[in-house]
């Protein structure tokens, strides 16, 4: 069974971006980021994809990917 | 002013008080046995496996009562939702099915012990339901803090 990967340490490290500060800029807590950022989380809001995608110029299939 | 936290502080006193109360009765079992055979309540033929039957129900009492502790201390601490509380209805729940078959066997002898056969079985019946409704509430509260 596939599963969607979050590539958003990938696409941080492009945009040369803190945890921190990307944290704060879309306005959520550092630890729902690292849930985020290591796969861990079960679903995410349309309003935090829109604003990491504001944040980091990037489209939602830049930071989602589906992996069988 | 009475709240939550002390209605959960009674309800563990009172399981405290069970639990020491089903870990006396174990001293006196025979005596509480002879003296329903005296009476008539039980019949004298059947002594040996009454009273091995209380042994047996007394035990799953105990863990019973251990369970619900448990689960009580968890409430006590704010940790409603957790796979460990289901385990432990789902054990509650199993014990109280189990239950029905020492009280089977006294039924046999003494035929008033059938409610409670069936209390114990309807007992066990409605924590199913409750195991099920707290493993989901389990399941939504993880799917809840996870989604960012």
């Amino acid at each position: 069974m596939g599963k969607i990967v979050v590539n958003l340490d990938v696409v941080m490290a492009q945009r040369k971006i803190s945890a921190g500060a990307l944290a704060e800029k879309v306005g959520i807590t550092p630890a729902n980021l690292s849930i985020l950022k290591n796969n861990k989380a079960k679903a995410i809001r349309f309003s935090t994809l829109e604003e990491l995608c504001r944040i980091l110029e990037c489209q939602p299939g830049d930071i989602l990917e589906y992996k069988e | 002013m009475w709240n939550h936290d002390k209605s959960t502080t009674l309800t563990l006193i009172c399981t405290r008080i069970a639990a020491a109360a089903d870990f006396t009765a174990l001293f006196f079992v025979p005596k509480i046995v002879d003296f329903f055979i005296y009476r008539g309540t039980v019949q004298a033929e059947g002594r040996m496996p009454v009273i091995t039957s209380v042994y047996i129900c007394l035990v799953i009492g105990g863990v019973i009562l251990y369970m619900l502790d448990r689960l009580l201390n968890n409430i006590k601490h704010e940790d409603i939702f957790i796979s460990r509380n289901v385990s432990y209805l789902r054990g509650i729940s199993w014990a109280c099915f189990a239950l029905c078959v020492p009280c089977l066997v006294i039924t046999i002898y003494c035929q008033t012990f059938f409610f409670i056969l069936l209390a114990s079985g309807f007992m066990g019946l409605i924590l199913k339901v409750v195991k099920n409704v707290i493993e989901k509430a389990v399941l939504i509260k993880e799917e809840n803090d996870y989604t960012v």
